[in-house]
């Protein structure tokens, strides 16, 4: 058995952070104000209580830097981000999937988290906390599932793309442009016009022109049109992969025209554009690979839970790329 | 003499939410009721009811035995004028309680106008409009011919229905076939598509049905809910899971006694694209499981929740035949991009049947995905379905919650304790719009409202004052 | 037309929240159009097609985000932003438990709760009889603390407690302290051997705080709700309460207080005190006869009720804390005191004292001599603030410091006051910290004007009364722990500077 203690003096608070780990044990983390040590076992006893979290790790991405995180760039109940010089980490609570920029905790108390430093077999929360892992939990990227029957490929998109449209968001930018019903108007309004016209002319030519109608434009803490920009550009990633056509000059000459000043988007453009996928999406493609509608179905709800409608704006990239280069018809008629 | 136990008071706190906070921040043991103002009841009629707890509890459990023993199954399809009791050729059936011509809403209008035109009794929508409100034509509340029907809820005499059997106590019930979504006659259109469409459903889909179920002999309805509630449908609001099943049925016998191969795919296609096409059995079915509980004296379970666009019905089981209505509120539902309250029609559509057997809102905990699209929560669903438990004499025993490690649904509402708790029941419903052959413009877990409920309350209680010991 | 832009930031941004934020402004009446959007380029230039890039939206950074709305007119946009402003701030609650939602009545509580033993009821005046008397029905104890209840009904409410033995505070009863456990407006005050009985929630604070800053403690504080005493209720509890005290052998000694009673309560009540040998100390508010009794001690001060009280106790006690400060100068043209309070024992307290000194009352919204529109404040004035023409539709002043400060700028500004006397309450169901409300505004104030303050908690209470006190002094306000001392040392400050004159 080990066990660290450190004490520490705030201005607002004093508190007392003690680390312990047994063989085979989750690691505690205590956190409070007034905290009486009496003994080890009551820690163990008390674990589910207030103001004290136990932190075990799920998986750690391998496209991050052994390095020092402290610049959160924002903070929601679940997922942390980080900024680094070329990306941003994740960190998220499962059922969050893991991601080659994610580090993703079975549990833990994301609110206490400050800083994280990754060393070779430590994470380090908080300059206090160390947690050991190893290579068993580090998340790899692999290279995506062959398709195995090319026939049965363009009904499952088809389908799925069918499914897709049954479960949107009434603000997603996909429902502005399906649905025919809409008399939007104002910003809404002035919104879907730039969609439909970058729409028109990403169908018409094979060139990064319709970038900019979508860069930076829309809602969300992501804007709706650079979601779609990075799900456009992971479908073309995928379509390589599977070796139905050469992308390599538009993936990059798209990458290129969407990166802007957004550390967050621009993170985002990057793994996709290098189609270094998270693990949801991995499996969304494999899916299609085998082609396993009920798969499909399955992981792209997970992905359109994310953000108000980030995951249903990456989707439609997604599905704006596939029609276009698999030459499917029908994916802009309502709903 | 005041008597004090020692120790600190443990507190049930009404009213103010931070004395409750304050008093756990004390580490005292505090229960706070999420209070409302009661509802306006006479004292006499409490009364009464309280007096007649013992035969009231007695009677609910009678019909609640009925229901959760009923067994309602498919047996065949036949032609309105033949096979629903009472049809005739001047008749239309319609959604909710009673109502006059002059005085049902746009969409009814409007279907009342496709079936004219559909059986041949108008050429024009404008001579269809002036036999409509001539006289010539009755109308009748599904629910008063064993009928259950969804939205405007038309049924004339050549429409092709489904004959639903409760084998339990051999009564049966009946509903067309469900359209499809888009431009339908169930919400008010009559355009040459919904004409077209329903002749084609009369000289195709219900042939090739009528043989295929024929040739299966009966389909277990009730098996099919309970498994299609396991599967995310509530069988309101969502059917996909129990059309899906349906479908795993019909198809096999489908291909073996249709002659026409193109037929058959149009009918599987036709099934296979509309999610909807379970409603029109899981309707029937709640339908048939409800009424033998009828006229039970001095039960006040509600064996009919019906709207007609303009007012929302209630049937109490003690109460017979007697309707006790109120107006149909406009649903605070989610509407679609563009369309808002203002475009809604008032709640229309006998679908209510389903909460009223156990399902839809009441069930809604089985569905999650429904909440989200209703702009709601998983836990949401929960809350909903928890909440009804409080309303309902008893759970069912056929259709289980699995997200509630599968207790049964809340099943028989009791109108005694929808007034007691100020609570009414929710339904899972999808909006039409106000006028005619738009379609559906929201929907939402909507809020049923009180008025019906409490008349057939104070109904209840004055039965009791009649009965002078 | 009427657009305007807030940029918001800070951690706790969540795009469903900004996306249900601008559904919500959307639905508000008079709004346009509202979005929330990440303030680049591109949805700048959106927002400039569609008449909505006002500088402020201009000036936002790439990275942050902008909440946009464009309204009829000013007014509604300012209100819409305001209400953006607190959703972004103080997002609505989540879906609570399942638990609370489904406990909709008394019964049901029960049911999860077997053992409770006391209602608390804050309903709306016109429910609350028919709550408190289900409450009654199923042997619950009731503290009613809600008011407008009519006096029939709290006949029949406090009738039916007393055949059951149960006890009927209110209506209007704002504090109680039940073995030790602090209801509604009540302070954290240690267990003793002093048994209270009040009509007065202020006075029932007040006395329970003199009695904890003295060292003592109590058994029981009972509140009865003001009209107890009245000739039509019959001081039914007032008497209920003192039997239960005079009974009770923890109780050794006994404190009761209010309004004057009616004459024949009067006498029902010293009846009652003649028949028990605990010393029993009155205060009711004001000096009337009583009879001559062994065991019992009058006072019209709050103070000075609970020191008796703790002498009474015939165990060492701790005198309070009195500060000695210099009497300030003032400036001969500030020449009145304005009394602004949230209690209202503690205003009438107040202006007792004063008349007993000036012989005159000053002006005020509850005593004899009435101020126009109670508001607007002339000479010497005093306003009870809690009071109902203040309390309607708003919260408790004690809670909402919002009107307060307001009329304190406004009495500030008032070049003829030379002294402002006022009372801060602590404790549970008070404002979670006062000085932070008041601090802001005092520091403004000019250093030639005397504020007096009256500081009512004690050390356990959860705003930490030491903290508060030294934050009210830090910026030069004169904060006492005893009222008494309080208006005495406003009334000399008012006198030495009148006679200087």
């Amino acid at each position: 058995m080990e066990c660290r203690g450190y004490l520490r003096a705030s201005t607002k608070k004093i508190s007392i952070i003690i680390t312990l780990s047994l063989r085979n044990s989750p690691l505690l983390y205590l956190h409070k104000k007034h905290y009486l040590l009496d003994g080890f076992c009551s820690f163990l006893y008390s674990a589910p209580m207030n103001n004290m979290a136990i932190y075990k790790i799920q998986s750690i991405g391998e496209k991050l830097p052994l390095a020092r995180f402290e610049k959160t760039l924002n903070r929601f109940s679940k997922v942390l981000n980080y900024a680094f010089k070329g990306g941003v980490l994740t960190l998220g609570m499962a059922p969050l999937c893991p991601g080659p920029f994610r580090i993703i905790l079975e549990s833990g108390d994301l609110q206490q988290v400050e800083s994280l430093q990754l060393t070779a077999d430590e994470l380090i929360i908080n300059d206090a906390l160390a947690i050991s892992y190893d290579e068993s939990h580090a998340w790899k990227v692999v290279e995506p599932d062959k398709t195995q029957d090319f026939a049965t490929l363009k009904p499952v998109v088809k389908e799925s793309f069918d499914l897709y449209r049954q479960g949107l968001s009434e603000v997603s930018m996909a429902f502005f442009l399906i649905s025919n019903a809409a008399p939007l108007k104002g910003f809404d309004e002035e919104l879907r016009k730039t969609f439909q016209l970058g729409l028109l002319k990403l169908e018409q030519e094979n060139s990064p022109e319709f970038v900019p109608l979508f860069k930076g434009r829309g809602k969300g803490l992501t804007p709706s049109g650079d979601d779609f920009l990075c799900g456009y550009l992971l479908a073309l990633g995928w379509l390589e992969k599977q070796g139905l056509g050469d992308f390599a000059d538009l993936r990059e000459a798209l990458y290129k025209a969407a990166l802007g000043t957004n550390i967050l988007v621009n993170s985002f453009l990057f793994q996709s554009y290098k189609f270094w996928l998270d693990a949801d999406w991995q499996d969304f493609f494999n899916a299609f690979a085998c082609s396993d509608l009920n798969e499909v179905s399955h992981t792209q709800k997970r992905i359109l839970g994310y953000g108000a409608t980030s995951g249903a704006d990456l989707l439609y990239g997604v599905y704006m790329a596939l029609s276009k280069h698999l030459n499917l018809q029908g994916f802009k008629e309502a709903g | 003499m005041i008597k004090l136990d020692k120790g600190k008071p443990k507190v049930i706190n009404i009213g103010l939410e931070s004395f409750a906070a304050d008093l756990l921040s004390q580490g005292a043991e505090v229960i706070s009721v999420a209070w409302k103002p009661p509802l306006n009841i006479d004292k006499r009629w409490t009364e009464l009811i309280e007096r007649s707890r013992d035969k009231i509890e007695a009677a609910n459990t009678k019909a609640l035995e009925i229901i959760n023993a009923g067994r309602p199954v498919l047996v065949g399809m036949g032609i309105a004028g033949d096979v629903i009791p009472g049809m005739h050729k001047n008749l239309i059936l319609h959604a909710g309680p009673p109502i006059t011509w002059e005085k049902m809403c746009g969409p009814m209008h409007g279907a009342i106008i496709g079936a004219l035109l559909y059986e041949g009794r108008a050429k024009t929508p404008e001579e269809a409009e002036e036999l409509a409100a001539s006289g010539t034509i009755d109308y009748a509340p599904c629910h008063e011919h064993g009928c259950t029907g969804p939205m405007a809820g038309i049924i004339s005499p050549s429409m092709p229905v489904f004959i639903i059997k409760n084998e339990a106590y051999g009564n049966y019930t009946y509903a067309t076939q469900n359209e499809g979504l888009g431009k339908v006659l169930r919400y008010g259109a009559y355009s040459e598509e919904v004409i077209v469409r329903l002749k084609w459903m009369e000289t195709v889909l219900y042939p090739v049905l009528s043989k295929a179920i024929k040739f299966l002999g009966t389909i277990n309805l009730q098996g099919l809910i309970a498994q299609a509630l396991h599967m995310g449908d509530e069988v309101h609001n969502r059917n996909r899971a129990g059309t899906s099943l349906l479908i795993r049925q019909l198809a096999p016998a489908i291909l073996k006694t249709s002659v026409d191969a193109e037929q058959s795919a149009a009918v599987l296609d036709f099934i296979n694209g509309n999610d909807h096409f379970f409603l029109n059995l899981s309707m029937p079915a709640c339908k048939a499981a409800l009424d033998p509980a009828r006229n039970i004296p001095g039960s006040s379970i509600a064996v009919v929740m019906a709207r007609n666009g303009t007012e929302f019905g209630v049937q109490l089981s003690a109460m017979g035949d007697r309707w006790f209505t109120g107006p149909a509120l406009v649903p605070d539902a989610l509407y679609f991009p563009g369309y808002s309250k203002a475009d809604a029609n008032p709640d229309i559509g006998d679908s209510a049947i389903t909460e009223t057997g156990g399902l839809g809102g009441f069930a809604i905990a089985a569905a999650p995905a429904i909440v989200q699209f209703v702009g709601g929560t998983a836990k949401d669903a929960l809350s909903y379905t928890l909440s009804m438990y409080e309303i309902c004499f008893g759970e069912s025993s056929s259709y289980q919650i699995p997200a509630l490690d599968f207790r049964g649904t809340p099943l028989g509402i009791d109108v005694v304790k929808v007034i007691e708790n100020n609570l009414s029941p929710v339904i899972d419903t999808g909006v039409a719009h106000k006028n005619p052959g738009v379609g559906q413009v929201g929907a939402g877990v909507v809020k049923a409202p009180f008025e019906p409920f409490i008349k057939a309350y104070q109904a209840l209680a004055e039965s009791f004052d009649n009965y002078k010991e | 037309m009427n657009t305007l832009a807030k940029t918001i930031s800070g951690k706790y941004l969540d795009s469903v929240k900004l996306m249900l934020i601008s559904k919500e402004l959307r639905s508000l009446k008079g709004v346009e159009d509202a979005v929330a959007i990440t303030a680049t380029k591109e949805n700048k230039e959106i927002l400039a097609a569609t008449g909505m890039l006002v500088p402020d939206a201009e000036a936002a950074s790439e990275t942050e985000i902008v909440i946009v709305i464009k309204a009829a007119d000013e007014e509604t946009a300012k209100a819409a932003m305001q209400k953006a402003t607190s959703l972004v701030e103080n997002p609505p609650a989540p879906v609570s438990g399942i638990i609370s939602s489904e406990v909709r009545n008394l019964a049901k509580a029960i049911e999860i709760l077997p053992e409770a033993n006391l209602c608390l009821i804050s309903v709306a005046g016109k429910y609350a009889a028919a709550e408190a008397e289900k409450a009654l029905d199923k042997g619950l104890h009731v503290m009613l603390f809600s008011d407008n209840v009519s006096l029939e009904d709290e006949l029949a409410l406090k009738h039916k407690a007393l055949k059951k033995g149960l006890l009927m505070m209110g209506p209007d009863c704002g504090t109680a302290i039940i073995n030790g456990l602090p209801l509604a407006f009540a302070n954290n005050v240690p267990t003793g051997n002093i048994g209270i009985v009040s009509a007065s929630g202020t006075g029932l604070q007040d006395i329970t705080c003199g009695i904890a800053n003295r060292g003592c403690g109590i058994t029981q504080a009972f509140g009865t709700g003001g009209r107890d005493g009245k000739k039509e209720i019959g001081g039914i509890m007032l008497k209920a309460c003192l039997q239960y005290l005079m009974d009770d052998t923890d109780t050794e000694v006994i404190v009761l207080m209010g309004k004057t009673p009616a004459p024949e309560v009067l006498n029902e009540l010293m009846r009652l005190i003649k028949q028990t040998h605990k010393p029993v100390i009155v205060n009711f508010l004001k000096q009337i006869e009583l009879p001559e009794l062994p065991n019992l001690q009058s006072s019209v001060s709050l103070a000075e009720t609970a020191e008796l009280a703790c002498q009474a106790c015939k165990k060492p006690y701790t005198e309070i804390d009195s500060p000695v400060y210099k009497i300030p100068t003032l400036p001969q043209n500030r020449k009145y005191i304005r009394g602004l309070y949230s209690g209202g024992t503690l205003c009438q307290e107040a202006i007792l004292i004063y008349k007993r000194l000036f012989g005159a009352e000053p002006f005020s919204n509850v005593g004899a001599k009435l101020l126009a529109e109670g508001w607007h404040t002339q000479e010497d004035s005093y306003i009870d603030m809690g009071s109902d023409e203040f309390t309607v539709g708003r919260p408790h002043p004690m809670i909402d410091y919002s009107l307060r400060l307001k009329k304190l700028s406004e009495e500030a500004a008032d070049k003829q006051v030379g002294v402002i006397l006022l009372d801060v309450v602590l404790g549970y169901g008070a404002h979670p910290d006062p000085a932070s409300e008041l601090v802001p505004v005092l520091q403004k104030f000019p250093g030639e004007i005397c504020i007096v303050c009256h500081v009512l908690g004690t050390d356990a209470d959860p705003q930490d009364r030491q903290k508060q006190i030294a934050a009210l002094r830090e910026c030069g306000v004169y904060a006492f722990t005893s009222h008494a001392n309080a208006v005495d040392f406003s009334l000399k400050t008012l006198m030495k500077n009148r006679e200087n004159v």
